[in-house]
Parts: structure tokens; sequence; C-alpha cells
């Protein structure tokens, strides 16, 4: 039997690239759209690129997804593919609709024109739930609040895939995922930001992390685990909708702790507000403080998800949790450091 | 005080130009068609509520008071063959005006037209500004979104912004595409012997019925109100498709087995069965009410469907 062709929106990200090895390693042949730009980053695959087909579009351009999914005729499509950073989506609300929201709705149609039977997973998120006091834990039932124009993007998009579900009969799923995270996380997402600092520290490469809200509770899972659950929605009987996450909650003032007690500091925590900073007890130096510009203008406060029915429906857990997500992120920036 | 419609030459858009105008507004209006009725005062500029240069260009000119968005695609069929032109034309443009309100005209009040096709079935209606959200089509999901980007515009940034959440409501002036303007025209034709059949879809659809110029009182008073909110905009009942259309072959004397042929081309996917309103808020907090009954608006309809085919 040939093996199956996957068609991967957004491979040169984090998910992405997970995903991508995940299926190499089910022998699935393994396609990825790259978008074309001066200053793109691939590093994440670099190690993958004889193994995979690499395809230059964009969400934005339909003509090219219609031809790409015409060429490649894939049997799975996982659109990862998005302006995923919410504090951004202030600044870009045109964009990230342009291409959160608009280039799901173009892929469907890109399927349902070219009439190829192939399965499709949308890349939801809990940022559509909007951390609404009093709906935690948040299921496939809870209803969207979502307070960003990244949240406002994506639940065009879970609603358009869900649409395209029930009118069209697609073997469409949307994975409403919560936060995953990984050494391949992008920078400028603060759990990394915070395990690259702490690595630095260590090696007095930094002086001071500057973070915004430092009591935003967030359910943190392992971008690995994550990928498979998307796997194991197309391969179930029938096309439906899961909320993946660990089921605890943590905040970033927490995460900041597990990370520097990895990279053997001790924060203590004094001050409040805008004024609190967080200081290595051993030498009372200042490691942490806390910087309005990095404040969301609208603040997601609370989310920690349901994952039952996916474990329930496709038997899917996450095997890392908090702490040693932490860990596991800490040794790789100190790992990179000593490179 | 200066207003700023878009889709002034719809049904919505021209009663709320008529409206304001004899509140004694000054009325701009845009629209994409070439030529509009001629109401007296109203400023027309034609345009296209899509193109965003064009819309900034026009709001910062003429820096009105009140933006009325009821600029949309409006069909709900035909928004699942053109899915994207509903998305251009229903969310990006809410998104660009927002931005420039809360960029550079923050004083400026803004209301967007929403829409009951937000609603189905599951929970049971009637649906108010808490029930959930779960929309069925290309046209329902570009008016979700638009609704949530209204709120998250005025959380976060303290614009004055509002959506009316509008059940159905028609006139004489509502668009041929739409159910109750066909049925009239249908079957005023067929008395004319102008034709023999109408053509129908699924009757069972059970939905809440209301008067265009009665709606569009409520708008304006939404954004006269000290705080920016959203309100469900609806009379509370229900009744089915086939209950109207019995209704209009009544007034004409004529007989549904003789007139009336089902076609299934014209059965929507994936409609939702009966949606109503709870329009308790807006009537509680800021005392609007429907005048006019389905059953006088129909016979306006059936009236002004008469003349326009002329005689008697």
């Amino acid at each position: 039997m040939a093996s199956k062709r996957a068609l991967i929106t957004g491979i040169s990200g984090q998910d992405g690239s997970y995903l991508a090895e995940l299926l190499l390693s089910k022998g699935y042949e393994v396609n990825g759209t790259i978008r074309r730009s001066s200053s793109f980053n691939t590093s994440r695959i670099d190690h993958l690129f004889d193994k995979i087909k690499r395809h230059y579009s964009d969400l934005t351009d339909s003509s090219s997804l219609n031809r790409l999914i015409e060429k490649i005729q894939p049997n799975e499509i996982y659109n990862l593919g998005a302006q995923s950073h919410v504090k951004i989506s202030f600044d870009v609300p045109e964009y990230t609709a342009e291409t959160d929201a608009v280039g799901t709705l173009r892929i469907l149609d890109a399927i349902r024109e070219t009439g190829i039977r192939t399965k499709f997973y949308q890349a939801s998120t809990s940022e559509m739930f909007g951390g609404m006091p009093g709906t935690a834990p948040q299921n496939e039932n809870t209803p969207f609040h979502p307070r960003s124009p990244y949240g406002a993007a994506k639940l065009y998009a879970h609603w358009i895939t869900v649409n395209y579900r029930e009118s069209y009969g697609l073997f469409a799923c949307s994975g409403i995922l919560f936060n995953h995270e990984s050494p391949r996380r992008g920078e400028n997402f603060v759990t990394r930001k915070i395990t690259k600092s702490a690595a630095r520290f260590v090696n007095n490469l930094q002086d001071k992390l500057l973070l915004g809200n430092l009591d935003a509770k967030r359910d943190w899972g392992y971008a690995p685990d994550y990928v498979e659950a998307m796997w194991l929605m197309l391969q179930a009987n029938k096309p439906d909708d899961y909320v993946i996450s660990t089921g605890e909650t943590h905040t970033v003032r927490e995460f900041c702790e597990k990370a520097f007690t990895e990279a053997g500091v001790k924060l203590g925590w004094k001050g409040k507000g805008i004024e609190e900073k967080g200081y290595d007890t051993k030498t009372n130096k200042i490691v942490v403080e806390v910087n309005p510009g990095y404040f969301r203008p609208a603040e997601v406060e609370y989310l920690l998800g349901d994952p039952s029915k996916a474990g329930k429906m496709l038997g899917w857990e996450p095997k890392i949790r908090f702490a040693e997500l932490v860990k596991i992120m800490v040794a790789a920036d100190i790992d990179e450091l000593k490179k | 005080m200066k207003a700023l419609i878009t889709g002034v030459l719809g049904q919505d858009g021209s009663y709320l130009a008529e409206y304001l105008l004899a509140k004694g507004y000054q009325v701009v209006g845009i629209d994409v068609g070439s030529s509009h009725s001629s109401l007296p005062g109203l400023e027309y500029v034609q345009g296209s509520l899509a193109d965003g240069e064009f819309m900034n260009g026009l709001l910062i000119e003429q820096r009105p008071d009140e933006i009325y968005n009821l600029g949309s695609v409006s069909n709900v069929s035909r928004s699942f063959d053109r899915p994207e032109e509903t998305f251009d034309v229903n969310l990006l443009p809410v998104i660009r005006m927002l931005e420039l309100l809360r960029r550079q005209l923050k004083s400026v009040k803004f209301l967007q037209a929403s829409s009951s096709e937000m609603f189905r079935q599951e929970p049971d209606p009637p649906f108010d500004e808490n029930s959930l959200i779960d929309p069925c089509s290309p046209y329902a999901v570009s008016k979700a979104a638009a609704y949530h980007l209204v709120k998250i515009y005025r959380n976060t940034y303290n614009l004055f912004a509002c959506n009316a959440v509008l059940f159905n409501h028609t006139s004489p002036r509502h668009s041929l595409d739409f159910f109750v303007s066909k049925i009239v025209k249908g079957l005023v034709e067929i008395k004319r012997g102008k034709k023999e059949k109408l053509k129908v879809g699924n009757l069972d659809i059970e939905k809440d019925w209301g008067y265009a110029g009665d709606y569009v009182k409520a708008m304006p008073l939404i954004l006269e109100h000290q705080q920016p909110d959203d309100y469900v905009i609806g009379t509370g009942k229900y009744l089915s498709l086939k209950t109207m259309l019995e209704y209009v072959l009544n007034k004409l004397n004529l007989s549904y087995n003789k007139v009336v042929e089902t076609d299934p081309t014209l059965i929507r996917p994936n409609e939702p069965k009966r949606v109503y309103s709870d329009p308790s808020k807006i009537m509680m907090s800021l005392g609007w009410r429907p005048e006019k009954s389905i059953e006088q608006v129909l016979d306006m309809m059936i009236e002004a469907e008469m003349e326009k085919q002329g005689g008697k």
C-alpha cells in the first residue's frame, strides 16, 4: 500500500515541526507549506529538509492553495499555519483575520472545490474561551468569549470548520488546544522567554527578566503530546471537536519559580502589582520585574481545560506534565547556550 | 448630530435614513449602487464597504457622530456559494472601522447590525443576549465573529460600540432574495395570471417576524443610552413559513394545493427549525416596542406588490 500523504500548513512552526516528525515516523509522505519571506526562520525543520516536501504557498492566496491540494492529493491536511501571537493580534487584527480566519475558509473551499477526499484538522485554541471566571474547567460545550482579535479570528475558523463538516459532510475536526510548549516554542512566548532567561541567568548572561501578568493562569502541556492528539482525531471513526489539555493550571509566577529552580536559583518575591520583583534568595539580586508593556490590552486570566472527551474517545492523555515540561525546556536552553 | 449609514440602499438602511432625517440628523449614506432613490436630505456616497481605503478616507473626512453598520452580504443561502465574499463584506470592514475608531476617532459611536442567524435550536429558544452562539452558515459565522469583535473592542478600548441582534424583519422594501418578498411577489403574479406555480423550500421553519420600520427605531435608542451594550431586537413570538404563506394565499383567494410546489433545491442545508427572541432587555431598559404585527406588514407588502404589478 502506498504511504499516506499529509499536507501541513505552518510546518516550520513548533507544532508543524513535531507533527512532521510524528507523521514521518508513521511512514507518511509529508508535505508542508512555507511562506516566501526574506527573513523566514526554518530552523525547526532544517533537520528534516531531505525528508519532507516543501511548497511555497500562503494562506492568503487561494489559487496557490487549490493548485497545491490538486497536486499533492493529500489524505490528511493539518492547518497549523497562523498568526499565533495574542498580543500582536491587537496590533495587526486585519492580518490576523486574513490569515487565521479566512485562511482556514480558503483551505476548506479548496477541498470542496477540488472534490479531493481528504481529512482536515483545524488548530483551534483555548483563547476562544477567553478565560471567563466560572467557566473552568472548559470543555467542548463551554460557550466562547474571545477577548482578542486572535481569539475571534480563531473562533471564526472553528465555526466555519464545524459548518463545512455539517453542511458538506467533510471529515473535518477542530482541536481546541490549550497552551502547549516545548524547547521549540517561539522566543516571544512567555514560557520560552522564562526558560531561556533562566538558562542565561545561571551563565551570567542576563540581568533581568521582564514579564507581564504574573498571576495569569494557564493549562500548559507538551507540544509533542498535543500533535499526537491531532493525528488521533483524524484516525477516529467520525469527525468531531476535542479539547486537548492537561487538566492542571499554573500561574506564570509558578512557571518562573520552577524554571529558576531547574537552573539552580531559588526565587523569592517582594512588592505588589507592577512593583513586584522576583529575587535570587541567595544573593538578593533582582531577577524578575513586571513591565506593563507586556500586559495584554485585555487579559485572559484563567484557562483550565477538561480533556476527558479526548481521553474517552481517542484514548489520548498527556504524558508530560507541568514539572517535567519546565525541566525539559530549561535543560534544552542550557544545552543550547553551551553550543 | 451626524450619522453615517452603510448599506443605505438596503431595506434597513433606507428606513433608518428616513427615520434619522426626520429626527433632524444629518445623514451620510454609502452603498455600492450607482443610483439611489431621491431621499431628500440624504448625502449619498457610492463605494464599497469592503474597500478599506475608501472607508477610512470617508470616515476621516466625514467625522460622523454615529456609525450604523448595516451593509452586508445578507443572503444566507448565497453565503454558502460565496463564503469568502461574505467574510470580506461582513467581517473585515468591521475590524477596519473599529481599528480606525480606537486609533483616531474614539468618540464616534458604532452600531453593528448583528443577526439572529447566530443562534440555532440548541439550547431551546427564546434567545436573548446571553444565549449560546452557535452559527450554522458562512453568513452566520461571519456575523457571529463580527459580534464578538464589537464586544472585544468595547471591552478593550472603551469604545461606544454596540450590537443590535436583529431577528427576522421584513417590509415592502425587502429584497426579493428573501422568502417573504418572494412569496408575496410570486403569489401576486399567479393572481395576475403571469405564472402558475410558486416553488418553496422547507415550510416548517418557524421564525420571529417583525417590521423593518420598527426595528430601525431601536438603533438610535441603543446609541443614546448612557452605556454601550448589546440588545436583542424581536417580537418574542414566532410563526411558521407555512402560516405566513397561508395568510397571503388567503388574502389573494388562492388555493395552496393548486399553486404551491415544493422544490428540494430551495431547502437550506442545516437550517435551524425554530428561532425566536426574548426582547425583554430592550423593552425594559430602552422602552422599545414593535408597533406593527406581521399580519399588518404582510398586508402592506401585498398592497405594494399589487400596485407595482398594476391594476386591481
